[in-house]
This record gives C-alpha cells, sequence and structure tokens, in this order.
C-alpha cells in the first residue's frame, strides 16, 4: 500500500501523508510509548523510506493529537541526557485508532480492488 | 553537541506561544536534532555536514509555526470536523466555526480579498437602502401622517398633476365633515423677519385655522394658532419653528411674548413648534392666513389657484373614496364654471407620495437596483475564487470522506466558512456603510427629501443582516455541492483533484462568468444611458449666459412702499448697481431661470379681438415682471421689436414681450410686435406687444418649452423680486456690494439666497449629476470585478491545461496559436455575457425613460460604447493569461 506512492508527484504524496499521518503515529504507539525521534525514525524505516516527517512537520503533528486527548505525553529524565518526551496512547486513542485503522482497511481493499489490478 | 537553541528560538518566533511552553517545544526539538546529529556523526560524517543535515530538520519552519499556532492556539480536545466522532449540535456548530476561520487564516490572501469585496458590497448595499429606505418608507415625524393627502388640481390637457386649488374649493372639501376630519389650505412664502438684530429673510406658512389640528401638532412652547387670531381686529400672533427659536432666539422661552417684525407687520410671538412636525418642510414661521384681507371674488373664484392644501382624512376613509369625492365636486365646478374650470379636476396625493415624487422614487430604486447587481457580481466572484480553492482542497475532502465524513457533512463545513467569511465581510460592510452614507448625504442633492433621516440604524443593521446570509449561500452553496460531491476514491485516485476541476465544475464556472459579465452589462448600459442624458442635458442651451450673474432675492414691505415706492425702490436699486465698477448690468425679476425658482405664475392670454373660452382656447403662459435691463442682464437676445426702457412707465402705454414660443405658438409666422394681449382672467389690461426675445429655460435645463410674457415693473410692481448683477470678474466677489447697495436704501431689507447664476444652474440639474455619478461607479465596480472573474477563470484554465499546452508544444504547435487559443475562449465567454446583458439590459432599460432626456433608451452610441467597452476590457483580462500559455517551456510542463 506504500509503495505506489513513490509514484505520485511529490505533492500528493505530502497530502496523502497528511492523512493518514496520524493513524501511523497512533498505530506505532499502541504497544509501548515512543519519543518523537525513534516515532520518525519507525515511520521512515517501516516505509522504506517513501513516508518521512521532518522535525518541523513531526511534532505539531504530536501536540495536535496530544490536545485531543488520543495521546499522553510525559517527559523522562536520564541522567547525562537530555530530558525526552514519551508519548503513549490514551483509552481515547485507542478506540480512534480502531475506527482509522477499519476504515483505512476499507478503502484501501476498494482501491486495491479498482487499481490494484492494473485495469484503471 | 551544537546547541541547537538559538536556531529553534528564532524559528519558533512568530508562532507566539506562550514563553514556557515555547521552552519545552524548544527543548524537545533540540533533543530531536541531537538525535539526529548523532546518527550523522556515527554514520562517519562530517561534523559541518552532519549539522547541517540536522537543522534541515526544521527547513519547514514557515508550515511548523502555522501549525503550532493552531495547534497550541486551540485548546480542544475534540476530533477535527469530518471525522466520525459525535459531539453536540452546538458543539459541532462551535467546532465547524472555529475550523472554518483556521482554514481561512491559512489562506490569507483569498480572505483578505473576500473579506474587501463583501465589505464593500455589502457596504455600498446598506448605504443605498438606508438612504431608500429613509426617503420612501422611514414614518414621518408628522402624527398619523398616513392619513394626510394633498388635494392638487390638475389639467390633463396642459399636463399639470400638482396644480395649486382655489379658496372657494377649499370651502368644498371643508364642508365634506365625514371625509376629512380636517382641510387647511396654506400659502408658502418668504418674508423679513425684523426687529430683533438684522433683518433676515425666513420661510413664511401663512396657515387657515385647521392647519395645526390637521397636523396634530403641539407646542413646544406658548401655544399655537387659535380661532381668535384669525379674526380681522385680533393683534396679529406668530408660532416660531424651533429651528428658528435656537438659531436667532437662543432657544430661550421667554421669547413668548416679545413683538418681530415679519414682512413689515408687527405680530407676537405666541408659541414655538417643532419645525419636523410641520409641512412643507422648512418653514421657519407659520401666521394666520390673512382671509379678512381677501376680497369677496376673490374667495369665490375658481380659477384664484394660488392655494396649497393639506387634509386629514377621517379613520376609516380610503384614499379611493376621497378621490372620487374631490373629483366629484370638481366635475361639479367645471360644469358650472366651463370658462375657467373645463379641463380642470382634483386628485389626492397621499403627503409621502407628495413629498417624494416619482422621479425620485425611480431614481432611488435604479441605485439600489444598481449597488445590488454590484453586490450580485462579487458574490459570483467569490463564488468563483471558492470554486478554484475548492479544486485546491479536493485532496482535503477525500482524505476526510476517506475517514467517514458524510457528503453533507462536507458540504456544511464549506457553507459554514462562507457564513464566517461574509460574516466578516458583512460586519466590516456594516463600518463602511456609515462612512458611505456620510459621502451619500454630502454629495446627494438638495432635491432629495429626508436627507436628514439617512442613518445607519436598526433597520440598516437587519439590512446588513439579511444581505451577509443572501451573500454567504450565494458564493458559498454552488461551490460547498461542487466540492463535496467527489467521493473518497474517485478524489483520491485522481490525487485529489476531480473535485472542482471536473469538467461539471469547469462548466460552472464558465456560466458564473458569463453571468457576471452579463449582469456588469446591465449595469453599464444603464449607467451608459444616464451619462449620456446628463451630457445632453449639460449641452442644452439655457437660454441664459450663465457667466458672470450673482443673483439675490429681496423683499419690499408692500406697507412701507406702497405702489410708486416700490416701483421707484427697484429702479434705484438696480441704477445704483449697474453704475458700480465691475458691474456691466443690473436688473430685477419675479422669475430666474434656469431652475433659479423665483416666482412663476401661470397665466392665460387672449389675442386682441379673440372671443373669451369656452368660445376660443386661451394661451397659457408664465408671467415674469422685470426691470428695463433685465434682458441684457440675463444675455437673452432679442429678437424682434425693442426691450423695456426706463419710459415704459406706469401711466404710459401698457406694454409686454413675449417669448419666441408664445409668438409662434399666438401667431404662427406674422410677426407679433404691435399686436395686443390680455391676461384675461387676472390683470385684464390689453398690452401692446413691442418685443420678441428668445426662449429661456426657467424650470431648468431639463424644461420643455413654455410661452413666457414679460412686464414692466413700473407697470405691475411686485413687491418680492430676484436682484441681478452681470459682472466683469469672480460675481461672488459682489455680494457685498449687493448687500451694501441695499442696506443704503433701506437697512431693514434682507438680501438672502446670494448666489452665481451658474451655481443655481448647476444644482438644478444636481439630481441628474448625482445619479449619473453614482450609477457609473457602480458600473465601473462591475466591470471591474467582471473582468477579474473573465482574468480568474481563464488564469486557471490555463494552469490546469499545462500539461497539454507542454505536448502541443512540444508537438510544434506556434505559440502564437496558443495565445489565441485562449484569447478566443475568453472572448467567446464574454461574447455570451455580453449577447445576455444586452438582451437584459434593453429590457429593462424602457423603465429609465422617465429619467432620461434626450436619449432613447435603446440609444445606439450608448450601446456601441459598451460593446466596445466589454471587448476591450475582456481582451485584457484574457490577455495575460493567453501570454501565459503562449510562454509554456515545453520541457518544464511535461516534467510537472
Amino acid at each position: 500500500m506504500v509503495k505506489p506512492l513513490r509514484r505520485l508527484a511529490p505533492m500528493h504524496g505530502r497530502e496523502l501523508k497528511k492523512g493518514s499521518a496520524e493513524l501511523l503515529i497512533l498505530a506505532l504507539v499502541e504497544v509501548r510509548a515512543r519519543h518523537g525521534y525513534e516515532i520518525g525514525k519507525l515511520i521512515e524505516q517501516r516505509s522504506d523510506g517513501a513516508i518521512s516527517f521532518s522535525a518541523a512537520a513531526l511534532y505539531p503533528l504530536l501536540y495536535r493529537l496530544e490536545k485531543r486527548g488520543w495521546l499522553h505525553g510525559r517527559w523522562v529524565e536520564k541522567p547525562g541526557e537530555r530530558r525526552r518526551r514519551y508519548y503513549s496512547l490514551t483509552p481515547a486513542g485507542r478506540v480512534v485508532l480502531g475506527q482509522q485503522r477499519s476504515t483505512w482497511r476499507a478503502f484501501a481493499a476498494a482501491i486495491d480492488r479498482i487499481a490494484g489490478t492494473g485495469e484503471a | 553537541m551544537p546547541d541547537w537553541r538559538d536556531e529553534i528560538r528564532r524559528r519558533l518566533n512568530a508562532a507566539n506561544l506562550d514563553p514556557a511552553r515555547e521552552a519545552e517545544v524548544a527543548d524537545e526539538l533540540a533533543q530531536h536534532l541531537d538525535d539526529r546529529y548523532a546518527e550523522l556523526r556515527s554514520a562517519g560524517m562530517p561534523d559541518d555536514a552532519a549539522r547541517r543535515a540536522a537543522l534541515d530538520e526544521l527547513r519547514e519552519d514557515a508550515r511548523m509555526r502555522r501549525d503550532l499556532a493552531s495547534v497550541e492556539g486551540a485548546a480542544s480536545t475534540l476530533p477535527p470536523p469530518g471525522a466520525p466522532v459525535r459531539g453536540s449540535v452546538a458543539a459541532d456548530g462551535w467546532r465547524d466555526v472555529r475550523y472554518a476561520v483556521r482554514m481561512l487564516r491559512r489562506a490569507p490572501a483569498f480572505t483578505v480579498v473576500a473579506i474587501l469585496t463583501l465589505a464593500l458590497g455589502i457596504g455600498a448595499s446598506v448605504a443605498i437602502a438606508s438612504a431608500v429606505y429613509a426617503v420612501l418608507y422611514r414614518p414621518l415625524p408628522i402624527a398619523e401622517a398616513d392619513r394626510l393627502v394633498v388635494p392638487v388640481s390638475t389639467n390633463a390637457r396642459r399636463n399639470i398633476e400638482r396644480g395649486s386649488v382655489p379658496y372657494a374649493d377649499y370651502v368644498d372639501w371643508r364642508a365634506e365633515a365625514d371625509l376629512f376630519e380636517q382641510v387647511a389650505v396654506f400659502n408658502a412664502t418668504q418674508a423679513d423677519l425684523s426687529g430683533d438684530g438684522s433683518p433676515e429673510r425666513v420661510s413664511v406658512l401663512q396657515a387657515s385655522r385647521e392647519y395645526f389640528p390637521a397636523m396634530q401638532a403641539a407646542p413646544l412652547h406658548g401655544r399655537l394658532l387659535t380661532d381668535g387670531d384669525f379674526a380681522a381686529d385680533a393683534p396679529r400672533a406668530v408660532v416660531l419653528a424651533d429651528t428658528l427659536w435656537k438659531r436667532r432666539f437662543g432657544g430661550e422661552p421667554g421669547v413668548i411674548g416679545r413683538d418681530v417684525r415679519i414682512g413689515g407687520n408687527l405680530a407676537t410671538v405666541v408659541g414655538v413648534v417643532e419645525a419636523t412636525r410641520l409641512w412643507p418642510m422648512e418653514q421657519e414661521v407659520v401666521v394666520p392666513l390673512p382671509v379678512w384681507q381677501y376680497t369677496e371674488d376673490q374667495r369665490a373664484r375658481r380659477d384664484n389657484m394660488i392655494f396649497q392644501a393639506i387634509a386629514r382624512l377621517r379613520p376609516g376613509a380610503t384614499l379611493d373614496e376621497g378621490r372620487a369625492r374631490v373629483a366629484a365636486i370638481a366635475q361639479r365646478v367645471a360644469r358650472e364654471h366651463p370658462e375657467s374650470r373645463a379641463d380642470w379636476s382634483t386628485n389626492l396625493v397621499p403627503l409621502r407620495d407628495y413629498i417624494v415624487d416619482p422621479e425620485i422614487r425611480l431614481g432611488m430604486f435604479v441605485l439600489l437596483g444598481g449597488v445590488g447587481l454590484v453586490l450580485l457580481i462579487a458574490c459570483v466572484n467569490l463564488a468563483n475564487l471558492l470554486l478554484a480553492r475548492g479544486a485546491d482542497r479536493g485532496r482535503e475532502m477525500a482524505v476526510r470522506a476517506a475517514l467517514g465524513a458524510s457528503r453533507g457533512r462536507l458540504a456544511w463545513q464549506m457553507i459554514v466558512e462562507s457564513l464566517v467569511l461574509a460574516a466578516a465581510g458583512g460586519a466590516a460592510g456594516l463600518v463602511a456603510s456609515r462612512w458611505l452614507l456620510a459621502g451619500l448625504r454630502a454629495a446627494a442633492p438638495r432635491q432629495l427629501p429626508m436627507l436628514d433621516s439617512m442613518a445607519i440604524d436598526g433597520v440598516a443593521v437587519a439590512a446588513a443582516l439579511v444581505l451577509t446570509l443572501a451573500a454567504a449561500l450565494l458564493f458559498g452553496i454552488v461551490p460547498a455541492l461542487t466540492v463535496s460531491s467527489a467521493g473518497p476514491v474517485e478524489g483520491l485516485r485522481e490525487g485529489g483533484r476531480s473535485a472542482g476541476t471536473g469538467r461539471r465544475a469547469g462548466r460552472l464556472r464558465d456560466t458564473m462568468v458569463v453571468a457576471q459579465v452579463a449582469l456588469a452589462i446591465v449595469l453599464l448600459l444603464g449607467s451608459g444611458l444616464m451619462l449620456r442624458s446628463f451630457e445632453h442635458l449639460v449641452t442644452l442651451d439655457p437660454g441664459v449666459d450663465l457667466d458672470r450673474v450673482l443673483v439675490g432675492r429681496i423683499s419690499v414691505p408692500s406697507a412701507r412702499y406702497p405702489q410708486p415706492k416700490r416701483a421707484q425702490f427697484y429702479e434705484r436699486l438696480t441704477t445704483a448697481l449697474a453704475a458700480e465698477p465691475g458691474v456691466e448690468a443690473a436688473a430685477a425679476t419675479s422669475f430666474v431661470p434656469p431652475g433659479g425658482r423665483g416666482f412663476g405664475l401661470g397665466r392665460v392670454f387672449l389675442v386682441e379681438g379673440q372671443p373669451e373660452p369656452p368660445a376660443s382656447t386661451d394661451h397659457p403662459a408664465f408671467w415674469n415682471v422685470v426691470t428695463p435691463g433685465y434682458f441684457r442682464t440675463m444675455g437673452i437676445p432679442l429678437l424682434r421689436g425693442r426691450a423695456f426702457t426706463p419710459q415704459d412707465t406706469a401711466d404710459g402705454v401698457q406694454v409686454m414681450i413675449i417669448n419666441q414660443t408664445l409668438a409662434r405658438r399666438v401667431f404662427g409666422t406674422e410677426d407679433p410686435v404691435g399686436r395686443r394681449m390680455r391676461s384675461w382672467r387676472d390683470e385684464n389690461r390689453l398690452r401692446e406687444i413691442v418685443g420678441v426675445v428668445a426662449d429661456v429655460r426657467y424650470m431648468g435645463r431639463a424644461d420643455e418649452e413654455r410661452g413666457l410674457v414679460y412686464v414692466p415693473h413700473a407697470q405691475d410692481p411686485w413687491g418680492s423680486l430676484a436682484v441681478a448683477l452681470r459682472t466683469t470678474g469672480d460675481p461672488s466677489a459682489f455680494a457685498e456690494t449687493l448687500r451694501r447697495e441695499v442696506a443704503r436704501l433701506d437697512p431693514d431689507i434682507a438680501v438672502a439666497r446670494i448666489a452665481p447664476l451658474s451655481a443655481l444652474a448647476a444644482d438644478s440639474i444636481a439630481p441628474q449629476r448625482f445619479g449619473a455619478l453614482l450609477l457609473s461607479l457602480f458600473a465601473a465596480a462591475a466591470a471591474l470585478l467582471a473582468s477579474i472573474g473573465v482574468y480568474g477563470v481563464m488564469t486557471y484554465a490555463v494552469t490546469q491545461r499545462r500539461h497539454e499546452f507542454g505536448v502541443r508544444l512540444a508537438l510544434g504547435a506556434r505559440p502564437s496559436r496558443l495565445f489565441a487559443l485562449i484569447v478566443r475562449r475568453g472572448l467567446s465567454l464574454a461574447g455570451i455575457g455580453g449577447v445576455v446583458g444586452l438582451a437584459g439590459g434593453l429590457a429593462v432599460a424602457p423603465l429609465l425613460a422617465t429619467l432620461l432626456t434626450g436619449v432613447e433608451p435603446s440609444d445606439p452610441v450608448t450601446i456601441a460604447a459598451v460593446t466596445g467597452l466589454l471587448a476591450f476590457v475582456a481582451l485584457a483580462a484574457c490577455a495575460i493569461p493567453a501570454r501565459r500559455a503562449a510562454r509554456t517551456h515545453p520541457l518544464e510542463a511535461l516534467r510537472d
């Protein structure tokens, strides 16, 4: 599902990315809390580099999700390092993640049925 | 490890975060950059390059600031619109509004243009609507004014619709006690008020005893006129209007009981009344109508039409019933007096309609229609802008639809955005309307009634609200439905471009441009006709030489100036004035052209030997009393015979001079000089015609041809005349000369309304100038908006077809062909709009007919000019996008 993005014009990729970014972030913190750099890195790695967020794009998004009550952020301090902020999924975030996931699956399946066979 | 903080702080600067929050965000970003830097260094990148690459994480800093501002500014825990989470209706609405504000702030250029356009459109509409309301609908300050009617004499043959009435008719109407509560007659005149400071010319209303009861007026101080004031031997009483009371008597209540002189006669102030409760407007003094001075003949004659009347209908009596009753009385009178009343009837005109004549009413509606069209065009423009924006937002909509938002939900969000936009525009428009209305009042001609009651009040606010809502729906609904109509699959598959870019949306945009052009053409045609009419008016020869003439009015009290002294006063005055250095000629006249007012006395004439009506038809003409230098002073050419001389004395041969029109109507091609005529119903003295002069447009430049009779003042010595000076230089500089010479002869006589004749002439066409000017402003705005519309659509089309143009050019098409292609398309849209607009404009133009002088509603010159203007504007609007199309770089276009 991610590969075809590479062939989209850059602008389209960006817009699609924006639409799906919430889903990606929520999914990445589903199992355990992660800090921003880690989230960005994981998105880039798991999409084979098709999707990447700069810090300038990523953090406002994280704050937005936090404001909505879907993520919970807390500062963690370790000796000899700057403090880091870790984000975890809230119960409300879990509900939204479930809804977005099923919507996305249905949508992706529909796209695939039409576009995936090469008959489009 | 580099310290990133200063760099981060610098880039966060404009997001306006709370300082504590900014420190936190900076901390987190710094950590992110540390991580990135460390990773790159460990991969072997040199320090410098790693530092730069890490900082590259912040390259989209403008977007970051915007996003941060919007996230941190909105303390929300709610999901975005379109997400499948349900809240309360109020919360939904509020969220939609906030989201709309955010979306609009993201496109500041669009938002500012849209709000400005709306502010001007709504502001101008509110200002004009307020003016229309004030002039046509605001209740008059007079109590129960809807029951007040003005009885008028009508004469279809002589084209008289609002003639004055004779005293005898008033006596008849007064007897209809079951129809009228009161009927009053009055004379609105001018006289000098003196006895307390320098003499001053004031408006004097001589009213019959029913006047104040009919107006249902109450005194501010003292009392109004009572029956006792109307006795022949009663002390003379006067009621002051509060305007004069404040201006001349400092608003002192002690003025009651004080003696003043009005027109030389001693009178006692008995009361003060609000001027706004009186009619006609702007009266300053009310005195009893001196009925006791009238002869039995003056009271009984049916053709002594020198009074005005006002009547209050009984509650329940209808206007139609009243009209039928007074018409029946007029019929009876016509049967009894066929010689004088054969073609006359009586009508009742509601007071409001009397104040606002049909031309002013029509003019106001034309202006309202004009400004409405401008607002409509502005809305279509905005709809087009929104459609184009909708094309960019197709992806946003598609994603939201993918996340489960219904089509209605998305359309609603678009409408909320339109409402927010319209609300901002409406609020700005309301503010603008105050300024616009102030400008309107300052520029409005004096002939426009109720100017002072124009204000931005509750009615204006309501109008602004309605216009705002209507505008929002007008420009919001089509883009909303179009943009939201693309489903998620369709929207994403085409990369989010289908919404607003599809064939249907393209057609819609074309249709809107055609509509804009058509509406603009209607306005251009209307304003073109008004301009042509005004141009015609200005070029009409008024019949007098307007330059270097100063006019002022004086009134010589008959009590102190019995017959021979009155003529001597004016003779001395004009002689003295003519002898002043810089004065070429001086004269006095009872009637001042063009539109300079004075008193145009209508009389009817018979040639010597002609039988009296109904055996023959008499000739109507105005009666103008003048002193010998009149024709020279005004520059009126003498065509035959001679002008008046000082030898035309009271005892000499009775003479008159007639104008060309009367000479032609009465004598045809014969020479009138030497023939004799009489004003048979009035003076009834045969006068020898000694000369014929050229026509003059006395009632203003648009005046029709009228018969005029001039009589020497020595033979008919009126007390109230206008004095005119022809000067060698700026006439205004001679105002002091005029005042000084009058004061030298009699310090108790005031000179009123001193003005250059050219200013009086300009004043007489001020309404036409005002209408043409406003409508032209509207038309210019409409043309500008329509050309922006054409430009926008063509630019958009060029952008959309860039790829295609690239292919064409790559395949060898010549750039000039692409240029022609775009221009052709733009011109054909404008052409369709032009044809529709011309058809529509020609259909409504006849409505303007009564406002036009010397121009047909289907004037070919105007149509040609409008068509030419349209072609020019459309061509200009297409040229820029067409040039861009022709300059498409094939490689770049294909690469995109």
